[in-house]
């Protein structure tokens, strides 16, 4: 299992301290990087912002991210990353309350690696994100790591 | 030179003697107006003429017999002779006379009865003619007709008053004398030259006339050529009726229209916004309205796994309550986007095989409670128009619906029917179930309208309104008939596939 941060996109705190106990509860330790909206997940990514020198080659290992964001919206989000070629192979897993079917379509289009629709039977949203967590921390060979310019 | 006496009196060799040639002369006399009369009565073949030639004939011969008994020169045998002679002439003669008298009486006859004949048939004529003329002047659309140089040469009251002139002071005239302008001569010209040029051809226009009240009218006129009786002269006929009122009335419409379409665009536009306010309403409902369920039952859950063991069972029963209800919640919410979207999505129109889909729902549900004993009937080869997806929708309502309220019988029955008319297909879904009250017919297609306790069967309410959505959106009725305990039948018109 790799020891890198996951990064979770996400503005409501009831949904972050459940999400950072349902990693917990799947026995996930990797460090949880919260940030509240889409300019801080871009400024965080890129070492802009308040995070100005971070080192921008050390990545999430994977990125959740919800779509209903304050400023600037998940997809936005996704499509910067995926415009940028240090973070074009990041995993994004979309998270989402909708169950609107375009918002699913657009997420793939964008290039996320997985899209699920957060239920309201939280047994249920922990089997996900435990399995997301396992499947990228533990069965995915990460792609390169690009060399930072 | 004049004549002498001597010469005058008679030197003549052959001249007869004085008396006899006293009593000739009258007798040649009259027989010259006889040949005359005759040759002119000849010439002229006239039966009654020639009759009084005759009569004429015969007077001068009895003069001539007359002169020559009384004469006395004659020798009295053959005076006799000639005188029976002459009464059987006269006799065939007068025998003649008669015929021929008859016959002119007959023929005059004929004449008179033959000159009332064509008195009468010009009565009628004239008659007719002036009964044309009257139904003419009652039209109300002008008639006219003009020769190949504009002369007018017929025109009705109505042409007349327009034109502020009487019927006289408009016929013989040229048609440019009330033409108010080179428009109009022009037109007129070209119109005539047109029928003129194909005289099978009825040429019909619109035209503006200006008239002697000031105004200006549109016509339709309409022209055609004649030939005129009398001569190879080519003549125009025209009607020309006044359709201002209706090219008013038609543009009315035509402006009422636009405004209309105007409007309608305007209010599809006021739709469309509305629809995507809803959208946007629905999604954030989706968001905002879950994310705290979530909540709720994520720190329930909590509760129970960090802290259970400090509850007693009733505590614990009551925190599984909160997630089971906020669990209902989110599916009673999930529900309602759904029937949302149902009435969003866009149709995509096909031909279905409505019994295919009846069969798979079938199976599907079988194969989920394989310990079910249900009797199905599907009606074979029922092919409807419509979108796929959405009549699978109203498919697997119906028959989960038939199959929960059986599920207390022991000889379930589920039976889908149709048949075809007119190009609509009426299908049914019947089971034996629970049936409902008729009373709540209405309620049944509405959302979170339930006729049952969910303890014993359970459900949101939303299948049928979804059902009842999507049939009005194919353009089909759906009504439902029901006795408690009997059962109930679903019935639904679609348009057939061919």
């Amino acid at each position: 299992m790799n020891d890198q941060a996951i990064l979770l996109v996400e503005d409501n705190q009831s949904d972050v301290d459940l999400t950072r106990r349902a990693l917990e509860k799947r026995r996930i330790a990797n460090e949880l990087v919260v940030v509240r909206d889409g300019q801080e997940a871009l400024d965080y990514l890129f070492g802009k912002g308040e995070f100005a020198g971070r080192n921008t080659g050390d990545l999430p290992s994977f990125i959740l991210l919800d779509i209903n964001l304050p400023r600037v919206d998940g997809l936005a989000v996704l499509r910067a990353i995926r415009g940028d070629v240090r973070t074009r192979f990041l995993p994004v897993i979309v998270l989402t309350t909708s169950q609107e079917e375009q918002d699913m379509v657009t997420s793939y289009q964008l290039g996320a690696n997985s899209y699920i629709r957060k239920p309201v039977d939280f047994l249920q949203f922990l089997d996900a994100v435990g399995q997301m967590g396992m499947y990228w921390l533990v069965l995915n060979e990460p792609a390169p790591v690009p060399r930072s310019q | 030179m004049p004549k002498s006496p001597k010469v005058a009196s008679g030197d003549h060799p052959t001249a007869p003697s004085r008396g006899t040639t006293a009593a000739l002369w009258p007798t040649a006399a009259l027989s010259l107006c006889v040949f005359s009369v005759v040759t002119v009565s000849l010439l002229v073949n006239d039966r009654l003429l020639v009759g009084a030639a005759i009569i004429l004939v015969l007077l001068v011969v009895a003069v001539y017999i007359q002169e020559r008994v009384s004469s006395g020169n004659a020798v009295a045998d053959s005076v006799a002779d000639e005188l029976t002679s002459l009464r059987e002439q006269n006799a065939e003669l007068q025998d003649l006379l008669r015929r021929h008298t008859g016959e002119l009486t007959t023929s005059q006859k004929e004449l008179v009865q033959e000159i009332r004949r064509r008195e009468a048939a010009q009565d009628a004529s004239s008659l007719n003619e002036s009964r044309l003329r009257q139904i003419i002047d009652l039209v109300p659309h002008w008639i006219f007709a003009k020769d190949d140089f504009g002369t007018i040469v017929l025109a009705n009251e109505a042409v007349a008053r327009a034109y502020g002139v009487t019927l006289k002071e408009m016929i013989g005239r040229k048609d440019t004398a009330f033409l108010s302008n080179s428009v109009e001569v022009r037109r007129a010209r070209e119109t005539d030259d047109i029928v003129f040029a194909d005289d099978t051809l009825t040429h019909s226009y619109e035209e503006d006339i200006h008239l002697a009240s000031g105004e200006t009218r549109i016509f339709q006129t309409s022209k055609v050529a004649l030939k005129t009786a009398n001569s190879d002269r080519r003549a125009v006929v025209g009607v020309s009726i006044d359709i201002t009122e209706r090219k008013r009335a038609e543009d009315e419409v035509r402006a009422l229209n636009s405004d209309l379409e105007e409007r309608v665009r305007a209010r599809t536009a006021e739709l469309a916004a509305a629809n995507r306010e809803l959208e946007s309403f629905a999604y954030s409902v989706s968001h905002d309205l879950r994310s705290p369920l979530r909540g709720i039952d994520g720190w329930s859950l909590a509760l129970l796994e960090d802290y259970g063991n400090r509850l007693d069972e009733r505590g614990l029963g009551y925190l599984t309550w909160v997630r089971t209800e906020v669990q209902r919640m989110g599916r009673l919410i999930d529900d309602l986007l759904a029937l949302s979207r149902l009435g969003r999505a866009e149709l995509r129109f096909e031909s279905v095989h409505l019994s295919e889909l009846v069969d798979d729902q079938i199976k599907r549900m079988q194969s989920r409670e394989p310990g079910r004993d249900v009797r199905t009937t599907v009606a074979g080869n029922v092919h409807v128009k419509g979108d796929s997806v959405l009549l699978g929708a109203v498919v697997q309502n119906l028959l989960e619906n038939a199959w929960k309220f059986t599920s207390r019988r022991e000889n379930a029955l589920i039976e889908f029917g149709a048949e075809g008319e007119n190009g609509t297909t009426t299908c049914w879904v019947r089971d034996n179930g629970a049936g409902f009250d008729m009373t709540y017919e209405k309620k049944l297609f509405s959302p979170f309208q339930r006729l049952h306790k969910a303890s014993e069967f359970p459900g949101t309410g939303v299948g049928l309104a979804s059902v009842q959505r999507i049939i009005h959106r194919h353009g089909g009725q759906i009504w439902a008939t029901g006795v408690p305990e009997k059962g109930a039948t679903f019935t639904f018109t679609l348009e057939s596939a061919s």
